[in-house]
Protein backbone atom coordinates (compact mmCIF):
# COMPACT_ATOMS: atom_id res chain seq x y z
CA UNK A 1 0.00 0.00 0.00
CA UNK A 2 1.16 3.53 -0.74
CA UNK A 3 1.98 5.85 2.13
CA UNK A 4 0.67 9.37 2.68
CA UNK A 5 3.22 11.79 1.29
CA UNK A 6 2.72 14.18 4.25
CA UNK A 7 2.60 11.98 7.34
CA UNK A 8 3.47 8.47 6.01
CA UNK A 9 0.25 6.91 7.29
CA UNK A 10 -1.39 4.44 4.87
CA UNK A 11 -2.74 6.46 1.94
CA UNK A 12 -6.44 6.18 1.15
CA UNK A 13 -6.83 9.21 -1.12
CA UNK A 14 -5.12 9.35 -4.44
CA UNK A 15 -4.93 12.42 -6.60
CA UNK A 16 -3.75 13.33 -10.07
CA UNK A 17 -2.99 16.93 -10.83
CA UNK A 18 -2.21 18.34 -14.24
CA UNK A 19 -0.15 21.45 -14.61
CA UNK A 20 1.00 22.59 -18.05
CA UNK A 21 0.26 19.17 -19.47
CA UNK A 22 2.44 17.36 -16.92
CA UNK A 23 0.66 15.08 -14.52
CA UNK A 24 1.77 14.62 -10.93
CA UNK A 25 0.37 12.02 -8.59
CA UNK A 26 -0.21 12.32 -4.88
CA UNK A 27 -1.02 9.77 -2.23
CA UNK A 28 -2.63 11.09 0.94
CA UNK A 29 -4.21 9.69 4.08
CA UNK A 30 -7.72 10.75 5.02
CA UNK A 31 -6.55 13.09 7.75
CA UNK A 32 -4.09 15.03 5.61
CA UNK A 33 -6.52 15.14 2.69
CA UNK A 34 -9.06 16.71 5.05
CA UNK A 35 -6.59 19.22 6.39
CA UNK A 36 -5.74 20.24 2.85
CA UNK A 37 -9.43 20.77 2.24
CA UNK A 38 -9.63 18.09 -0.41
CA UNK A 39 -12.51 16.36 1.29
CA UNK A 40 -14.50 19.55 1.67
CA UNK A 41 -18.15 18.50 1.27
CA UNK A 42 -18.87 21.09 -1.41
CA UNK A 43 -16.01 19.82 -3.52
CA UNK A 44 -16.94 16.29 -2.71
CA UNK A 45 -19.83 15.97 -5.15
CA UNK A 46 -17.56 16.58 -8.05
CA UNK A 47 -14.75 14.48 -6.70
CA UNK A 48 -16.76 11.38 -5.93
CA UNK A 49 -17.77 10.99 -9.52
CA UNK A 50 -14.16 10.78 -10.48
CA UNK A 51 -12.94 8.85 -7.48
CA UNK A 52 -15.72 6.60 -6.22
CA UNK A 53 -13.32 5.12 -3.67
CA UNK A 54 -13.21 8.52 -2.02
CA UNK A 55 -16.85 8.28 -1.12
CA UNK A 56 -16.36 4.93 0.55
CA UNK A 57 -13.48 6.17 2.64
CA UNK A 58 -15.58 9.15 3.73
CA UNK A 59 -18.49 6.99 4.71
CA UNK A 60 -16.39 4.63 6.77
CA UNK A 61 -14.99 7.36 8.96
CA UNK A 62 -16.57 9.31 11.79
CA UNK A 63 -18.01 12.41 10.15
CA UNK A 64 -17.81 14.48 13.34
CA UNK A 65 -14.07 14.58 12.79
CA UNK A 66 -14.43 16.65 9.66
CA UNK A 67 -12.73 19.89 10.38
CA UNK A 68 -14.99 22.84 9.70
CA UNK A 69 -11.98 25.09 9.68
CA UNK A 70 -10.74 23.45 6.51
CA UNK A 71 -9.83 26.13 4.00
CA UNK A 72 -12.24 26.47 1.09
CA UNK A 73 -11.06 24.67 -2.00
CA UNK A 74 -9.78 27.10 -4.59
CA UNK A 75 -9.63 24.71 -7.49
CA UNK A 76 -10.19 21.03 -7.22
CA UNK A 77 -7.47 19.18 -9.11
CA UNK A 78 -9.71 17.74 -11.81
CA UNK A 79 -8.26 15.23 -14.18
CA UNK A 80 -8.57 16.74 -17.63
CA UNK A 81 -6.73 15.71 -20.76
CA UNK A 82 -4.36 18.54 -21.74
CA UNK A 83 -4.75 17.73 -25.44
CA UNK A 84 -8.52 17.46 -25.82
CA UNK A 85 -10.01 18.59 -22.45
CA UNK A 86 -11.78 15.27 -22.00
CA UNK A 87 -12.64 14.22 -18.44
CA UNK A 88 -12.99 10.78 -16.90
CA UNK A 89 -16.51 11.62 -15.89
CA UNK A 90 -17.40 11.75 -19.60
CA UNK A 91 -15.93 8.31 -20.14
CA UNK A 92 -18.32 6.93 -17.56
CA UNK A 93 -21.22 8.24 -19.62
CA UNK A 94 -20.16 7.37 -23.14
CA UNK A 95 -17.61 4.55 -22.83
CA UNK A 96 -15.30 6.23 -25.35
CA UNK A 97 -12.19 8.32 -24.73
CA UNK A 98 -11.46 11.81 -26.04
CA UNK A 99 -8.17 11.28 -27.90
CA UNK A 100 -5.11 9.04 -27.96
CA UNK A 101 -3.41 11.11 -25.26
CA UNK A 102 -6.27 10.28 -22.84
CA UNK A 103 -4.87 6.76 -22.51
CA UNK A 104 -1.71 8.24 -20.96
CA UNK A 105 -3.43 10.90 -18.85
CA UNK A 106 -6.04 8.50 -17.42
CA UNK A 107 -3.80 5.43 -17.42
CA UNK A 108 -4.41 4.66 -13.74
CA UNK A 109 -8.16 4.53 -14.25
CA UNK A 110 -8.39 3.14 -17.79
CA UNK A 111 -5.89 0.27 -17.55
CA UNK A 112 -8.00 -1.70 -15.02
CA UNK A 113 -10.98 -1.32 -17.39
CA UNK A 114 -8.87 -2.55 -20.31
CA UNK A 115 -7.83 -5.57 -18.27
CA UNK A 116 -11.48 -6.35 -17.61
CA UNK A 117 -12.61 -6.27 -21.23
CA UNK A 118 -9.50 -7.63 -22.93
CA UNK A 119 -7.84 -11.00 -22.24
CA UNK A 120 -4.39 -9.42 -21.98
CA UNK A 121 -2.86 -6.01 -21.29
CA UNK A 122 0.03 -6.06 -23.72
CA UNK A 123 -0.08 -5.60 -27.49
CA UNK A 124 1.69 -8.26 -29.54
CA UNK A 125 0.38 -7.47 -32.99
CA UNK A 126 1.47 -5.29 -35.86
CA UNK A 127 3.76 -2.36 -35.08
CA UNK A 128 3.45 0.75 -37.20
CA UNK A 129 7.00 1.58 -38.33
CA UNK A 130 6.79 5.34 -37.99
CA UNK A 131 4.91 5.52 -34.70
CA UNK A 132 7.35 3.03 -33.22
CA UNK A 133 10.32 5.23 -34.15
CA UNK A 134 8.49 8.28 -32.79
CA UNK A 135 7.87 6.55 -29.48
CA UNK A 136 11.52 5.54 -29.12
CA UNK A 137 12.59 9.12 -29.87
CA UNK A 138 10.19 10.53 -27.28
CA UNK A 139 11.49 8.08 -24.71
CA UNK A 140 15.08 9.06 -25.33
CA UNK A 141 14.17 12.76 -25.12
CA UNK A 142 12.55 12.14 -21.75
CA UNK A 143 15.64 10.30 -20.60
CA UNK A 144 17.94 13.13 -21.75
CA UNK A 145 15.75 15.68 -19.98
CA UNK A 146 16.21 13.68 -16.80
CA UNK A 147 19.98 13.72 -17.31
CA UNK A 148 19.82 17.46 -17.92
CA UNK A 149 18.12 18.00 -14.56
CA UNK A 150 20.82 15.96 -12.85
CA UNK A 151 23.57 17.90 -14.61
CA UNK A 152 22.05 21.24 -13.57
CA UNK A 153 21.63 20.23 -9.95
CA UNK A 154 25.24 19.01 -9.97
CA UNK A 155 26.21 22.38 -11.46
CA UNK A 156 27.86 20.62 -14.38
CA UNK A 157 26.96 23.40 -16.77
CA UNK A 158 29.05 22.39 -19.76
CA UNK A 159 27.36 18.99 -19.82
CA UNK A 160 23.98 20.66 -19.28
CA UNK A 161 24.54 22.89 -22.31
CA UNK A 162 25.46 19.91 -24.45
CA UNK A 163 22.38 18.03 -23.34
CA UNK A 164 20.17 21.05 -23.92
CA UNK A 165 21.39 21.36 -27.53
CA UNK A 166 20.97 17.65 -28.13
CA UNK A 167 17.38 17.68 -26.80
CA UNK A 168 16.59 20.70 -28.92
CA UNK A 169 17.84 19.09 -32.12
CA UNK A 170 16.04 15.81 -31.34
CA UNK A 171 12.78 17.65 -30.75
CA UNK A 172 13.14 19.53 -34.00
CA UNK A 173 13.89 16.42 -36.02
CA UNK A 174 10.96 14.53 -34.50
CA UNK A 175 8.60 17.28 -35.56
CA UNK A 176 9.57 17.18 -39.19
CA UNK B 1 -23.06 10.37 -61.33
CA UNK B 2 -20.36 8.48 -59.45
CA UNK B 3 -22.90 7.15 -56.99
CA UNK B 4 -25.04 5.76 -59.82
CA UNK B 5 -22.02 4.05 -61.32
CA UNK B 6 -21.17 2.46 -58.00
CA UNK B 7 -24.71 1.30 -57.33
CA UNK B 8 -25.16 -0.12 -60.82
CA UNK B 9 -22.16 -2.39 -60.43
CA UNK B 10 -22.43 -4.45 -57.27
CA UNK B 11 -19.09 -5.93 -56.19
CA UNK B 12 -18.09 -9.41 -57.26
CA UNK B 13 -17.68 -10.52 -53.65
CA UNK B 14 -21.31 -9.61 -53.13
CA UNK B 15 -22.84 -11.50 -55.99
CA UNK B 16 -20.67 -14.52 -56.69
CA UNK B 17 -20.26 -17.58 -54.54
CA UNK B 18 -16.87 -19.13 -53.67
CA UNK B 19 -18.23 -21.93 -51.53
CA UNK B 20 -19.70 -24.99 -53.30
CA UNK B 21 -21.56 -25.99 -50.19
CA UNK B 22 -23.00 -22.51 -49.80
CA UNK B 23 -21.87 -22.07 -46.19
CA UNK B 24 -19.31 -19.23 -46.01
CA UNK B 25 -20.61 -16.23 -47.96
CA UNK B 26 -17.99 -13.58 -47.26
CA UNK B 27 -14.87 -12.87 -45.19
CA UNK B 28 -14.23 -9.40 -43.91
CA UNK B 29 -11.54 -7.62 -41.89
CA UNK B 30 -11.66 -4.10 -40.54
CA UNK B 31 -8.96 -2.09 -38.82
CA UNK B 32 -9.58 0.85 -36.49
CA UNK B 33 -6.92 3.56 -36.80
CA UNK B 34 -6.58 7.08 -35.43
CA UNK B 35 -4.47 10.18 -35.84
CA UNK B 36 -2.10 10.82 -32.93
CA UNK B 37 -3.10 13.48 -30.36
CA UNK B 38 -6.25 14.43 -32.24
CA UNK B 39 -9.75 14.28 -30.70
CA UNK B 40 -11.65 11.12 -31.67
CA UNK B 41 -14.67 11.85 -33.94
CA UNK B 42 -17.21 11.46 -31.12
CA UNK B 43 -15.47 14.14 -29.04
CA UNK B 44 -14.09 16.44 -31.76
CA UNK B 45 -15.80 19.75 -32.52
CA UNK B 46 -17.35 20.37 -35.93
CA UNK B 47 -14.30 22.33 -37.06
CA UNK B 48 -11.93 19.66 -35.82
CA UNK B 49 -13.91 16.98 -37.62
CA UNK B 50 -13.74 19.01 -40.84
CA UNK B 51 -9.95 19.26 -40.47
CA UNK B 52 -9.68 15.52 -39.83
CA UNK B 53 -11.82 14.82 -42.92
CA UNK B 54 -9.42 16.93 -45.05
CA UNK B 55 -6.27 15.33 -43.66
CA UNK B 56 -7.69 11.79 -43.78
CA UNK B 57 -9.16 11.88 -47.27
CA UNK B 58 -6.10 13.67 -48.70
CA UNK B 59 -3.90 10.86 -47.41
CA UNK B 60 -6.30 8.08 -48.45
CA UNK B 61 -6.64 9.41 -52.00
CA UNK B 62 -2.94 8.79 -52.61
CA UNK B 63 -3.13 5.10 -51.65
CA UNK B 64 -2.41 2.58 -54.40
CA UNK B 65 -5.55 0.62 -53.56
CA UNK B 66 -7.66 3.76 -53.84
CA UNK B 67 -6.75 4.75 -57.40
CA UNK B 68 -9.97 5.85 -59.07
CA UNK B 69 -11.89 5.24 -55.84
CA UNK B 70 -15.34 6.59 -55.03
CA UNK B 71 -15.50 9.08 -52.17
CA UNK B 72 -18.66 10.35 -50.53
CA UNK B 73 -19.27 12.71 -47.66
CA UNK B 74 -22.44 11.77 -45.80
CA UNK B 75 -23.90 15.26 -45.65
CA UNK B 76 -24.01 15.24 -49.48
CA UNK B 77 -25.76 11.88 -49.68
CA UNK B 78 -29.43 11.10 -49.94
CA UNK B 79 -30.85 9.01 -47.13
CA UNK B 80 -31.73 6.23 -49.55
CA UNK B 81 -28.20 5.95 -50.92
CA UNK B 82 -26.80 5.69 -47.40
CA UNK B 83 -29.19 2.84 -46.77
CA UNK B 84 -28.10 1.15 -50.02
CA UNK B 85 -24.46 1.23 -48.94
CA UNK B 86 -25.44 -0.23 -45.55
CA UNK B 87 -27.32 -3.06 -47.27
CA UNK B 88 -24.22 -3.73 -49.36
CA UNK B 89 -22.05 -3.83 -46.21
CA UNK B 90 -19.91 -1.01 -47.61
CA UNK B 91 -20.64 1.32 -44.67
CA UNK B 92 -21.82 0.65 -41.13
CA UNK B 93 -25.18 1.66 -39.76
CA UNK B 94 -23.30 3.81 -37.30
CA UNK B 95 -21.59 5.77 -40.08
CA UNK B 96 -24.91 6.21 -41.90
CA UNK B 97 -26.30 7.89 -38.78
CA UNK B 98 -23.51 10.49 -38.72
CA UNK B 99 -23.43 13.81 -40.54
CA UNK B 100 -20.88 16.49 -41.42
CA UNK B 101 -17.32 15.43 -42.24
CA UNK B 102 -18.05 11.73 -42.01
CA UNK B 103 -17.91 9.60 -45.10
CA UNK B 104 -16.42 6.76 -47.03
CA UNK B 105 -13.92 5.97 -49.77
CA UNK B 106 -14.62 2.81 -51.74
CA UNK B 107 -12.03 1.23 -54.02
CA UNK B 108 -12.95 0.76 -57.66
CA UNK B 109 -13.43 -3.00 -57.29
CA UNK B 110 -15.31 -2.40 -53.99
CA UNK B 111 -13.03 -4.88 -52.27
CA UNK B 112 -11.70 -2.32 -49.83
CA UNK B 113 -13.15 0.78 -48.28
CA UNK B 114 -12.21 3.34 -45.66
CA UNK B 115 -14.78 4.99 -43.44
CA UNK B 116 -13.77 8.41 -42.07
CA UNK B 117 -14.92 9.88 -38.78
CA UNK B 118 -17.01 6.90 -37.77
CA UNK B 119 -16.21 5.91 -34.18
CA UNK B 120 -12.51 6.21 -35.09
CA UNK B 121 -10.78 8.49 -37.59
CA UNK B 122 -10.21 5.56 -39.95
CA UNK B 123 -12.03 2.28 -40.31
CA UNK B 124 -10.29 0.35 -43.08
CA UNK B 125 -12.21 -2.60 -44.47
CA UNK B 126 -11.55 -5.45 -46.91
CA UNK B 127 -14.13 -8.01 -48.05
CA UNK B 128 -13.62 -11.22 -50.05
CA UNK B 129 -16.09 -13.94 -51.10
CA UNK B 130 -15.94 -17.31 -49.32
CA UNK B 131 -13.55 -18.14 -46.49
CA UNK B 132 -10.55 -15.96 -47.33
CA UNK B 133 -9.60 -14.24 -44.08
CA UNK B 134 -5.88 -14.72 -44.71
CA UNK B 135 -6.13 -13.07 -48.10
CA UNK B 136 -8.19 -10.26 -46.61
CA UNK B 137 -5.45 -9.70 -44.02
CA UNK B 138 -2.70 -9.62 -46.68
CA UNK B 139 -4.72 -7.06 -48.61
CA UNK B 140 -5.67 -4.83 -45.71
CA UNK B 141 -2.29 -4.74 -43.98
CA UNK B 142 -0.75 -3.39 -47.18
CA UNK B 143 -3.27 -0.54 -47.30
CA UNK B 144 -2.72 0.11 -43.59
CA UNK B 145 1.09 0.28 -43.90
CA UNK B 146 0.84 2.65 -46.83
CA UNK B 147 -1.57 4.89 -44.94
CA UNK B 148 0.75 4.87 -41.93
CA UNK B 149 3.53 6.39 -44.02
CA UNK B 150 1.26 9.42 -44.53
CA UNK B 151 -0.57 9.72 -41.21
CA UNK B 152 0.96 9.83 -37.71
CA UNK B 153 -0.98 6.97 -36.14
CA UNK B 154 -2.07 6.93 -32.51
CA UNK B 155 -0.09 4.04 -31.08
CA UNK B 156 1.90 2.99 -28.05
CA UNK B 157 3.89 -0.16 -27.56
CA UNK B 158 1.88 -1.37 -24.58
CA UNK B 159 -1.69 -0.84 -25.79
CA UNK B 160 -1.05 -1.03 -29.53
CA UNK B 161 -3.26 1.04 -31.82
CA UNK B 162 -5.20 3.51 -29.68
CA UNK B 163 -8.93 3.61 -30.41
CA UNK B 164 -11.90 5.61 -29.15
CA UNK B 165 -13.31 2.54 -27.41
CA UNK B 166 -10.96 0.41 -25.27
CA UNK B 167 -12.63 -2.71 -26.69
CA UNK B 168 -10.72 -2.15 -29.97
CA UNK B 169 -7.27 -1.47 -28.46
CA UNK B 170 -4.27 -3.46 -29.60
CA UNK B 171 -4.68 -4.71 -33.13
CA UNK B 172 -7.81 -2.60 -33.73
CA UNK B 173 -8.83 -5.57 -35.84
CA UNK B 174 -12.23 -7.16 -36.23
CA UNK B 175 -12.20 -10.17 -38.55
CA UNK B 176 -15.55 -11.68 -39.46
CA UNK B 177 -17.19 -14.16 -41.77
CA UNK B 178 -20.80 -14.42 -42.84
CA UNK B 179 -22.18 -17.94 -42.72
CA UNK B 180 -25.36 -19.67 -43.80
CA UNK B 181 -26.14 -22.28 -41.11
CA UNK B 182 -29.60 -23.77 -41.71
CA UNK B 183 -28.48 -27.30 -40.76
CA UNK B 184 -27.15 -26.35 -37.34
CA UNK B 185 -30.10 -24.04 -36.64
CA UNK B 186 -32.78 -26.58 -37.65
CA UNK B 187 -31.11 -29.37 -35.68
CA UNK B 188 -30.93 -26.98 -32.71
CA UNK B 189 -27.19 -27.09 -32.29
CA UNK B 190 -26.62 -23.34 -32.18
CA UNK B 191 -26.41 -23.10 -28.39
CA UNK B 192 -23.50 -25.49 -28.47
CA UNK B 193 -21.89 -23.48 -31.27
CA UNK B 194 -22.38 -20.20 -29.39
CA UNK B 195 -20.75 -21.63 -26.28
CA UNK B 196 -17.77 -22.94 -28.22
CA UNK B 197 -17.41 -19.57 -29.94
CA UNK B 198 -17.55 -17.76 -26.61
CA UNK B 199 -14.80 -19.93 -25.18
CA UNK B 200 -12.60 -19.09 -28.15
CA UNK B 201 -13.25 -15.36 -27.70
CA UNK B 202 -15.52 -15.10 -30.71
CA UNK B 203 -19.03 -13.74 -31.05
CA UNK B 204 -21.91 -14.75 -33.28
CA UNK B 205 -24.43 -12.15 -34.43
CA UNK B 206 -27.10 -11.56 -37.07
CA UNK B 207 -26.82 -10.45 -40.68
CA UNK B 208 -26.27 -6.73 -40.13
CA UNK B 209 -24.04 -6.87 -37.06
CA UNK B 210 -24.66 -5.86 -33.51
CA UNK B 211 -28.21 -6.21 -32.28
CA UNK B 212 -29.59 -7.85 -35.41
CA UNK B 213 -31.08 -11.33 -35.51
CA UNK B 214 -30.12 -14.32 -37.62
CA UNK B 215 -32.72 -13.73 -40.33
CA UNK B 216 -32.52 -16.31 -43.10
CA UNK B 217 -30.21 -18.47 -40.97
CA UNK B 218 -27.37 -16.07 -41.77
CA UNK B 219 -24.91 -15.28 -38.99
CA UNK B 220 -21.72 -13.26 -38.58
CA UNK B 221 -18.82 -14.68 -36.61
CA UNK B 222 -16.14 -12.31 -35.39
CA UNK B 223 -13.26 -12.11 -32.92
CA UNK B 224 -14.21 -10.54 -29.62
CA UNK B 225 -10.89 -9.33 -28.24
CA UNK B 226 -8.21 -7.29 -29.90
CA UNK B 227 -5.42 -7.01 -27.34
CA UNK B 228 -2.73 -9.59 -26.61
CA UNK B 229 -2.52 -11.70 -29.73
CA UNK B 230 -1.06 -11.07 -33.17
CA UNK B 231 -3.35 -10.61 -36.15
CA UNK B 232 -2.23 -13.83 -37.90
CA UNK B 233 -2.86 -15.80 -34.69
CA UNK B 234 -6.38 -14.43 -34.36
CA UNK B 235 -7.07 -15.15 -38.03
CA UNK B 236 -5.68 -18.66 -37.77
CA UNK B 237 -7.94 -19.39 -34.78
CA UNK B 238 -10.95 -18.08 -36.64
CA UNK B 239 -10.07 -20.06 -39.74
CA UNK B 240 -9.87 -23.24 -37.72
CA UNK B 241 -13.15 -22.56 -35.92
CA UNK B 242 -15.01 -21.65 -39.11
CA UNK B 243 -13.65 -24.65 -41.05
CA UNK B 244 -14.76 -26.85 -38.21
CA UNK B 245 -18.17 -25.18 -38.22
CA UNK B 246 -18.51 -25.76 -41.98
CA UNK B 247 -17.81 -29.41 -41.38
CA UNK B 248 -20.47 -29.59 -38.66
CA UNK B 249 -22.97 -27.69 -40.78
CA UNK B 250 -22.45 -30.08 -43.67
CA UNK B 251 -22.89 -33.05 -41.36
CA UNK B 252 -26.10 -31.55 -39.99
CA UNK B 253 -27.46 -31.12 -43.53
CA UNK B 254 -26.59 -34.71 -44.44
CA UNK B 255 -28.13 -35.88 -41.20
CA UNK B 256 -31.36 -34.05 -42.08
CA UNK B 257 -31.37 -35.62 -45.53
CA UNK B 258 -30.76 -39.08 -44.13
CA UNK B 259 -32.84 -38.91 -40.95
CA UNK B 260 -35.93 -37.09 -42.18
CA UNK B 261 -35.81 -36.98 -45.98
CA UNK B 262 -39.55 -36.55 -46.37
CA UNK B 263 -39.80 -33.68 -43.89
CA UNK B 264 -36.86 -31.97 -45.55
CA UNK B 265 -38.32 -32.45 -49.04
CA UNK B 266 -41.61 -31.09 -47.78
CA UNK B 267 -40.01 -27.97 -46.24
CA UNK B 268 -37.87 -27.25 -49.30
CA UNK B 269 -40.78 -27.86 -51.68
CA UNK B 270 -43.13 -25.65 -49.69
CA UNK B 271 -40.56 -22.86 -49.51
CA UNK B 272 -40.01 -23.06 -53.28
CA UNK B 273 -43.75 -23.17 -53.85
CA UNK B 274 -44.46 -20.06 -51.80
CA UNK B 275 -41.54 -18.11 -53.24
CA UNK B 276 -42.55 -18.86 -56.84
CA UNK B 277 -46.23 -18.11 -56.25
CA UNK B 278 -46.55 -15.47 -53.56
CA UNK B 279 -47.76 -11.96 -54.45
CA UNK B 280 -46.89 -10.26 -51.16
CA UNK B 281 -43.57 -11.05 -49.53
CA UNK B 282 -42.14 -9.31 -46.44
CA UNK B 283 -38.29 -9.32 -46.13
CA UNK B 284 -38.11 -11.60 -43.14
CA UNK B 285 -40.41 -14.22 -44.62
CA UNK B 286 -38.56 -14.11 -47.94
CA UNK B 287 -35.16 -14.58 -46.30
CA UNK B 288 -36.45 -17.45 -44.16
CA UNK B 289 -37.88 -19.29 -47.17
CA UNK B 290 -34.85 -18.59 -49.36
CA UNK B 291 -32.71 -20.26 -46.71
CA UNK B 292 -34.67 -23.51 -47.29
CA UNK B 293 -34.30 -23.18 -51.04
CA UNK B 294 -30.53 -22.70 -50.60
CA UNK B 295 -30.44 -25.72 -48.32
CA UNK B 296 -32.31 -27.81 -50.91
CA UNK B 297 -30.05 -26.65 -53.73
CA UNK B 298 -26.86 -27.38 -51.78
CA UNK B 299 -28.14 -30.94 -51.28
CA UNK B 300 -29.04 -31.12 -54.97
CA UNK B 301 -32.76 -31.45 -54.23
CA UNK B 302 -33.15 -28.32 -56.35
CA UNK B 303 -31.03 -27.18 -59.28
CA UNK B 304 -27.70 -26.15 -57.61
CA UNK B 305 -27.37 -23.57 -60.39
CA UNK B 306 -29.72 -21.30 -58.49
CA UNK B 307 -27.04 -20.77 -55.82
CA UNK B 308 -24.80 -18.97 -58.26
CA UNK B 309 -26.51 -15.62 -57.99
CA UNK B 310 -28.59 -16.17 -54.88
CA UNK B 311 -26.51 -13.61 -52.96
CA UNK B 312 -27.36 -10.89 -55.42
CA UNK B 313 -31.03 -11.85 -55.08
CA UNK B 314 -30.75 -11.41 -51.31
CA UNK B 315 -29.31 -7.97 -51.92
CA UNK B 316 -32.10 -7.00 -54.31
CA UNK B 317 -34.72 -7.89 -51.68
CA UNK B 318 -33.53 -5.32 -49.16
CA UNK B 319 -35.81 -2.29 -48.73
CA UNK B 320 -33.47 0.39 -50.14
CA UNK B 321 -32.62 -1.79 -53.14
CA UNK B 322 -36.30 -2.22 -53.99
CA UNK B 323 -36.90 1.49 -53.58
CA UNK B 324 -33.95 2.27 -55.85
CA UNK B 325 -35.49 0.63 -58.92
CA UNK B 326 -38.71 2.59 -58.54
CA UNK B 327 -39.68 6.20 -59.08
CA UNK B 328 -38.44 8.77 -56.60
CA UNK B 329 -41.67 8.49 -54.62
CA UNK B 330 -41.05 6.72 -51.31
CA UNK B 331 -42.74 3.33 -51.26
CA UNK B 332 -44.84 2.02 -48.42
CA UNK B 333 -43.71 -1.26 -46.92
CA UNK B 334 -46.83 -2.93 -48.41
CA UNK B 335 -45.82 -1.84 -51.92
CA UNK B 336 -42.29 -3.05 -51.29
CA UNK B 337 -43.64 -6.45 -50.26
CA UNK B 338 -45.48 -6.72 -53.59
CA UNK B 339 -42.40 -5.69 -55.59
CA UNK B 340 -40.27 -8.10 -53.58
CA UNK B 341 -42.58 -10.98 -54.48
CA UNK B 342 -42.18 -10.03 -58.19
CA UNK B 343 -38.38 -10.03 -57.97
CA UNK B 344 -38.28 -13.43 -56.24
CA UNK B 345 -40.78 -15.00 -58.69
CA UNK B 346 -38.71 -13.77 -61.63
CA UNK B 347 -35.47 -15.10 -60.22
CA UNK B 348 -36.67 -18.52 -59.05
CA UNK B 349 -39.12 -18.95 -61.93
CA UNK B 350 -36.15 -19.81 -64.14
CA UNK B 351 -35.53 -22.97 -62.13
CA UNK B 352 -37.70 -26.03 -61.87
CA UNK B 353 -38.53 -28.19 -58.92
CA UNK B 354 -36.74 -31.51 -59.39
CA UNK B 355 -37.41 -32.56 -55.87
CA UNK B 356 -39.34 -35.79 -56.48
CA UNK B 357 -37.28 -37.09 -59.37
Amino acid sequence: MNKCEICSAPATVYLTQIINGKSSKYYLCNKCAQEKGLLDPSAFDLAEKIFPSLQQSMESQDTTQVSHQAPPVQSLPLTTCPVCSFTLEKYKNVGRLGCSECYRVFAEEILPIVEQIQPAAEHHGKKPVHADIRETQQKSIQQLEQELKVAISAENYSKAAQLRDLIKSLKESSQT
Amino acid sequence: MLMEQLLNTPAKWMTTSQDDRDIVLTSRIRLARNIDKTPFPGWATRQERAKIWEQATDAARTLTAMKGAYCFELSNMEQQNKQLLVERHLISRELAARGDSSGVMISKNQQSSIMFNEEDHFRIQAIYPGLQLKRAWTGITKIDSELESKIPYAYNSQLGYLTACPSNLGTGMRASAMLHLPGLIITEQMNKVMQAAHQLNMTIRGLYGEGTEATGNLVQISNQSTLGETEPTIIEQMNRFISDLCHQEWNARKQLLKGAPLTLKDRVGRAFGILTNASILPTKEALGLISFVRLGASLKMLDPGLLKEINSLILELQPAHIQRNQSSQPLTSETRDILRADIVRKYLGRFSLTIND
